[in-house]
């Protein structure tokens, strides 16, 4: 248990909300400045057009994913090594949002290429390694709800977050040889040569606002892990109750 | 009767179908798997503007359900402790 | 270091005698491999030459035959409650790991060398001249394939779903090894030399080491209790 007693628990989970809260606040404020600044302060792209301005959306959410895959193979090795409950509390929430931001990626990313490309989906480096890192988030969660004892299935899901997390340059490395066998064109990026600095400034606030939404959405989902263990463990402490009663012949 | 309709059927339908597993000329190299266009097609700016608004209305749809989804899973886990504390007081 | 073989080895033995007793799964997966070729003789559209996606083929073949292997791998020793057996014996954990691995990478080799002739006889495809060539690369691809296939066996193996959860698993994290694989098959197959794949050998020992070193180091952790 990662609590001593029912004080230290709700006085925890009091810092959890205040920290939660204040990056809540400071991310409303950064997505508030990023939409403004995507919808009226940023020049339309000369080459790409208005389409362009779903890369505001989808460059931050695409960093914002591989992080949190980041933070769940740190917390992964860190269970397998020292064994506490909170690291892999932090590797849930993170691996959850992983797959949510993973997800905006995924869609976000073929409405700009219908335009681009003229294809909803191309085997594309970096849209193929999200889609495996999407498999793999998914995977992860998959694997932690199919095993009965719980102790176990944080084991086994810090074992795949170490080894995806092994497995991720490899993939990406892979991916890169296998287009580079297929000469194509170079895929526009976002700071290409018509990226003046509005775009910069703009793609970096975008970036913070999503870091912040983030690591508010962590601490939040942080926190609701931590009363869901507290509610399994007064669940557990119940039943044990109830099935000792009769053996004990009353212990009330 | 029916035979007969099946025959018929089978006898229109036969070189149809044999000349169109012959006609296919013989490809002799793999196509390319998927071919990104070199040049990106020219902006069309009432689909472009639609595409944006699909875009940034599915993120954060995706963003708000996952805070709602969060929201109803602090509500029930309240509901069970409250449920549990309650079950023990009594 | 020789104890630490000697346990490798015992452990691989171990397997391969239970294999060669009932040979439930050389001949499941030989079977399952000979039927998918004929599956694939009916999807193929007659105007596309086999040899140019031979190598696709085959490596289809041989990871879902492999998969149906090595899900069978561990469901035997939960099932016969034996893998605890082994954990009780005083050997490492690591030593278990390469044991279960060298014997269904032995397995998988075997179905391997059914797959090709039966590939070259039913669709025509020879081996381009290069036999060594070819062996090494699938069998450089094969030791990937089966490290990551023994380390998530051993995981789905001990949940609700088992051996249906393996290809979730496994599929996603395999891709560097299938991108690699098939592409040296593919080449050596169509009649390109040996050298012409050399950096795709190089990248595949690079990987099979990674991987190996990694499952091994992570075997332990699936299987304490």
């Amino acid at each position: 248990m990662w609590w001593k007693n029912e004080e230290d628990l709700v006085e925890s989970m009091t810092g959890t909300w205040r920290w939660a809260s204040g990056l809540a606040v400071l991310a409303g404020l950064g997505v508030l400045a990023a939409f403004w600044m995507i919808f009226f302060y940023v020049p339309t792209e000369a080459s790409m057009g208005v389409v362009q301005r779903i890369f505001y959306v989808h460059v931050p959410a695409a960093w914002v994913a591989f992080m949190a895959f980041g933070i769940v193979a740190l917390c992964s090795i860190g269970y397998l090594w020292l064994r506490d409950e909170r690291l892999d509390a932090i590797s849930v929430s993170a691996a959850e949002l992983g797959v949510v931001f993973t997800t905006i990626v995924l869609v976000t990313g073929p409405l700009w290429g219908k335009l681009a490309w003229g294809a909803w989906w191309v085997w594309e480096p970096r849209l193929t390694l999200t889609l495996l890192l999407w498999f793999i988030y998914i995977g992860y969660f998959v694997l932690r709800g199919a095993t009965d004892n719980p102790e176990r299935g944080k084991r086994f899901a810090a074992v795949l977050g170490v080894v995806g997390a092994v497995d991720i340059p490899l993939i990406h490395v892979s991916v890169n040889w296998f287009r580079s066998q297929h000469p194509q064109a170079v895929v526009l990026r976002p700071e290409g040569p018509t990226a003046g600095p509005e775009i910069v400034i703009t793609l970096l606030v975008s970036l913070l606002a999503f870091t912040l939404t983030f690591f508010a959405l962590l601490l939040l989902r942080y926190g609701l892990e931590k009363l869901r263990c507290n509610a399994e463990a007064l669940r557990f402490a119940a039943e044990s109750t109830r099935h000792a009663t009769p053996v004990g012949g009353g212990v009330g | 009767m029916r035979v007969l309709l099946l025959l018929l059927a089978l006898w229109g339908a036969a070189p149809h179908a044999v000349a169109a597993q012959t006609s296919p000329p013989v490809v002799e190299q793999i196509a390319p798997a998927s071919p990104l266009p070199t040049r990106p097609a020219p902006p069309r700016t009432l689909r472009a503007h639609w595409h944006v608004f699909v875009a940034f209305a599915l993120a954060w749809a995706l963003l708000f359900g996952y805070v709602l989804s969060l929201g109803r899973r602090f509500a029930r886990l309240e509901r069970d402790v409250q449920g549990m504390h309650g079950g023990r007081s009594s | 270091m020789r104890d630490y073989l000697g346990h490798v080895w015992a452990v691989a033995a171990k397997d391969l005698a239970l294999e060669m007793r009932s040979r439930e799964r050389l001949v499941g997966m030989g079977t399952f491999a000979v039927l998918v070729a004929v599956v694939w003789s009916f999807s193929l559209d007659p105007a596309v030459r086999p040899r140019s996606v031979a190598g696709a083929m085959i490596w289809v073949t041989i990871f879902f035959a492999g998969m149906l292997g090595l899900g069978r791998s561990f469901a035997l020793e939960r099932e016969q409650e034996a893998l605890t057996g082994v954990l009780l014996a005083p050997v490492d954990r690591g030593a278990i790991f390469l044991g279960k691995f060298l014997a269904n990478l032995l397995i998988l080799l075997a179905v391997e060398a059914l797959i090709f002739p039966v590939y070259g006889l039913f669709f025509g495809i020879g081996l381009g001249g290069s036999l060594g060539g070819v062996a090494l690369v699938v069998g450089l691809a094969s030791v990937g394939f089966v490290a990551l296939g023994t380390l998530f066996g051993a995981v789905a193996a001990h949940t609700r779903l088992g051996e249906t959860l393996l290809p979730i698993l496994l599929l996603p994290l395999l891709i560097p090894v299938v991108i690699f694989g098939v592409s040296a098959t593919q080449r050596l197959l169509i009649g390109r030399p040996v050298a012409e794949v050399m950096g795709s050998v190089r990248m595949l020992a690079a990987f099979d080491l990674i991987y190996l070193f990694v499952c091994t180091l992570a075997f332990g952790s699936v299987v304490e209790e």
